[in-house]
Order: C-alpha cells, then structure tokens, then sequence
C-alpha cells in the first residue's frame, strides 16, 4: 500500500530543489531558513574532510573490480570495450568543452596571462597538472587508487589487498545508499543558499546550467543515434525503439544502475542485441560510463565559478578533462553521486579559496534535472557500443561475420 | 594480534589520507591538519595496503567469481 503511493526519488528531489529555491529567494533573512541552509552543508563539507579516505578506497575498488570480476565476463573482448568506453569518455569531454567554449564565452586563458601557442599551450596544461599532483592530497589519492587497485588485482600474491578495496568500497557505497532518503533533503536546504547568497542571478545561473546540459547531453544523444544508424547493422526502428524505452527510463531514476535491468532488456529485444553481447556491454557501461555525468560536471564546474566569482578559462576547464574522465570510471552508482566525488577534485585543481563552499554549491547546482540528463545518456550509449561490438567486431564473439557486408563507416 | 595490528594500520592509513585535506570541509576537524607531513598521503596508501592485507576483508553483496 505504502510503495504505491511511494513518490520517486527525482520527484522528491526536484520538489524540493524547487521548495529550497523559493525559500531562499522569498525569505533570504528569516534565522529558521538560514539555519535550513547550514544543516545541508554539513554532509557535503564531511564528504570533502574525508573526500581523499573516500575517493581513494572508492577508486581503487573499481579497478580491482575491473581487473578480478569483469575481466573474465568480458573475455577476449575486455580490452576493446575498456577502450571504447575510454574513447568515448575522452570524445565526450572535448565535445563538452567545445559546446561549452561556444555557450559560456569563455576566454581562451584568464585575462592577464600570455595567450600561447597550441604546443605552449599544452605544455601549461600539462606542467599545471604535474604542479597540482605533486601538492594536492586529493589527486594524489586520486593517481594512487588507480595505481593501487590495478597492481593488487593483477599481482595473485596482493590480491587480499583488492578484495580489502572492494570490501571497503562496498561498505562506502551501502553507507551512501542509506543515506539517499537525505539527499532531497539535503538538495533542497543546499538550494536555499543559491537565492540567499546570489539573489536571482544565482537562480538564473542554475537555469542557464540546466540549459547548457540539456542541449550537450541531447545533441551528443542525437549524434550517437546517427553513429549507430551509419556504423552498425541496426535499423532505424530498432534503434528508435531501444532509445525511446531506455532513454526516458535513465531519465526518469537519474541512476545507470537503477537503468540497468530496462537496458538489458531493451537492448536484447528493441536494438536486437544478442543475449551475450547486451549483458556484457551493457553491465560493463553501466560500472564504467559515465561520460555524460562528466560532461554535466564541466557544465556545472563554469556554473559554480561564476556564482563563487572564481577565475576560470578554457585552459582550466581542458586542465580538467584527465582527472573528471579517470573519476568517470569511480561509479558511485548512486544519484548526483557524480556531485559529491568530483567536486572536491575540482576544487583541487581551480585552487578555489573556500573548497567547502564549492563543494556545497556544486552538489546544490549538479541535482534536479542535470543528473537526469546524465543518466539518459550514459545509458543510452551502452548499448550504441554494444551494438558497436556485435556488428563491427563480430570476429571477437566468434560470429565468423565479416565487415564487409557492414554499411560503410569513417571509424573502421 | 593480526587483526588488532590490521585495524591499528588502518586507522593510521585513514588518518594519513584525511588529515592533509582537513583544512577544508568540515570545521571542527580543521585541527587534523596540524599534524600532517610531507608525502602523506602515499605513505598512507602504502600503510591502509598492508592493513587490508593483515585484515583479510571480504567483499559484501553477492559473490562474484574472480577470472584468470
């Protein structure tokens, strides 16, 4: 009786979002609204205290995850698939990037600073990044749990170490997925101080970042669609079916995970993927990509340092592509959990002088519908790669077709 | 006494992996900071290795079979 009348955890967090919102805009100097805003900030603010502990175990468990577990689901074909999702992390980046240099007017780098040439340019780039590792404890937990859970898992004699990372991560996650009936509550107290502290420039900001996301996220979904269409066997309806069963569902739960069993399904009946092929493309993405969360990240890193009046430039933002796509792999599986884990990195790397305000105000900013966005599109790409796997690499499932009776694609 | 020396390595790693980020967050755990050192934070990746090595943990959830 009860579960029927359950309301859906987006519901609840854009109601809320929209309740903070109007609190903060209508009453920015009543004390028990102010003390509703202090209440949300400390989650957020613990996450950053122990965002390195966090992050670390959290990363580390993933690779140890990858290289013991999926390995062997993925067979022959683990190391096509890891690099596909790479590639298409790394594309998705530098297609946000590009989006966001045409929308924002963002300058090249910050006034005052010499405009370089392309190879200066990413040599700074480059020498920033190392300067940034070498100082902050963030990225070098970052750098070390990649290291650490790789090592551990493909050395038998340290893999008591990996399963220690998974056990750990494991319990990190259940923590946090307890903790979802507070996240609307906690979005919706972080949402008051946009208004309180930015007035209406604050809300306009949010709107504007929603916008941003909305046209990246669509417009890369549109592009994969016509990739898929050009680049694989399937037709327009099967394709068509599969994104308007999946697409709508990712967006509605605004979580791959809570996606997954629609994905599967879909991509077995609507897109016509084997049995075999979807549950590996598909169960592997759902752990691995998050590209279009990380898209939405840029979008909300220029939001956040407009509201906060923090320089930032095209170089910040490619600076940034490296740590938020190797987070892209972090998976917290949780709601807006992209929010938590990567804004604390991001702080790190744009030296931001309150971190703790940053974070709060990112995980405010990064609710509502821009991880529904996210969701929509990391979902629907698993199955463009794994219709990418069956028709294009079909010697790798031992399928004996050729390429030749492919339509013809730029890619292969 | 493996456990026990287990859970002091982890304590001590998790330390080494919070306090030079305690500066920022959460304000009452600011003090953290004082005692933190250069290279922190890889001695204390080493240090929570080798706790989870003494501690033997098990993943939690449904078992997964391992490849290789």
């Amino acid at each position: 009786m009860t579960a029927h009348f359950k309301i859906p955890l987006p519901v609840r967090v854009v109601g809320l979002l929209t309740a903070g919102l109007i609190l903060g805009l209508v009453f920015p100097g009543n004390t028990i609204v102010q003390y509703l805003y202090l209440s949300g900030t400390y989650f957020p603010r613990a996450v950053v205290t122990f965002a390195a502990f966090l992050i670390f175990n959290l990363l580390a468990a993933a690779m140890a995850k990858l290289m013991l577990f999926h390995k062997d689901k993925a067979g022959k074909m683990f190391g096509l698939i890891l690099s596909l999702y790479v590639i298409m992390g790394a594309v998705s980046l530098v297609w946000a990037a590009g989006w966001l240099a045409f929308l924002s007017g963002l300058p090249f780098s910050l006034p005052g600073a010499t405009v370089p040439g392309p190879a200066a340019w990413a040599l700074e780039i480059g020498r920033t990044f190392a300067d940034v590792l070498s100082q902050q404890p963030l990225l070098q937990a970052l750098a070390g749990a990649m290291f650490a859970g790789w090592v551990t898992a493909r050395t038998p004699a340290l893999n008591r170490i990996a399963y220690g990372f998974i056990a750990v991560g494991d319990r990190i996650l259940w923590v946090f997925r307890k903790l979802l009936w507070y996240y609307p509550i906690m979005i919706g107290c972080l949402a008051i101080g946009i208004p309180m502290k930015f007035g209406a420039r604050g809300i306009a900001l949010y709107g504007t970042g929603v916008l941003w996301d909305m046209i990246i996220v669509c417009v890369w979904c549109l592009l994969m669609i016509l990739f898929c269409r050009l680049c694989t066997r399937r037709t327009w309806k099967q394709i068509l079916s599969y994104y308007g069963t999946v697409w709508p569902t990712g967006f509605g739960t605004g979580g791959s995970y809570d996606t997954l069993a629609v994905n599967i399904i879909s991509a077995e009946s609507d897109l016509g993927l084997d049995e075999d092929v979807a549950e590996v493309s598909i169960v592997f993405g759902t752990v691995l990509n998050k590209n279009c969360a990380t898209m939405s990240c840029l979008v909300v890193t220029i939001i956040v340092a407009r509201l906060l009046d923090v320089p930032i430039s095209m170089t910040e933002i490619f600076m940034m592509i490296p740590p938020v796509m190797i987070l892209g792999l972090e998976s917290p599986g949780i709601p807006g959990g992209a929010g938590y884990f990567m804004s604390p990195i991001i702080a790190a790397l744009l030296e931001v002088p309150d971190p703790g305000l940053w974070v709060t105000t990112f995980v405010a900013c990064y609710s509502g519908l821009i991880p529904m966005f996210s969701a929509a599109g990391n979902t629907t790409d698993d199955g463009v790669v794994g219709a990418l796997l069956q028709d294009r690499f079909p010697h790798l499932l031992g399928k004996g077709e050729t390429r030749k009776e492919l339509p013809k694609c730029a890619s292969s | 006494m493996r456990k026990l020396l287990g859970w002091a390595a982890f304590v001590a790693g998790s330390w080494m992996l919070v306090s030079p980020q305690a500066l920022t967050g959460l304000k009452e755990l600011n003090w953290m900071h004082n005692y933190t050192f250069s290279g922190e934070v890889l001695l204390g990746i080493v240090v929570i290795a080798l706790a989870y090595y003494l501690l033997d943990l098990k993943p939690v959830g449904k078992a997964e079979k391992r490849s290789d």
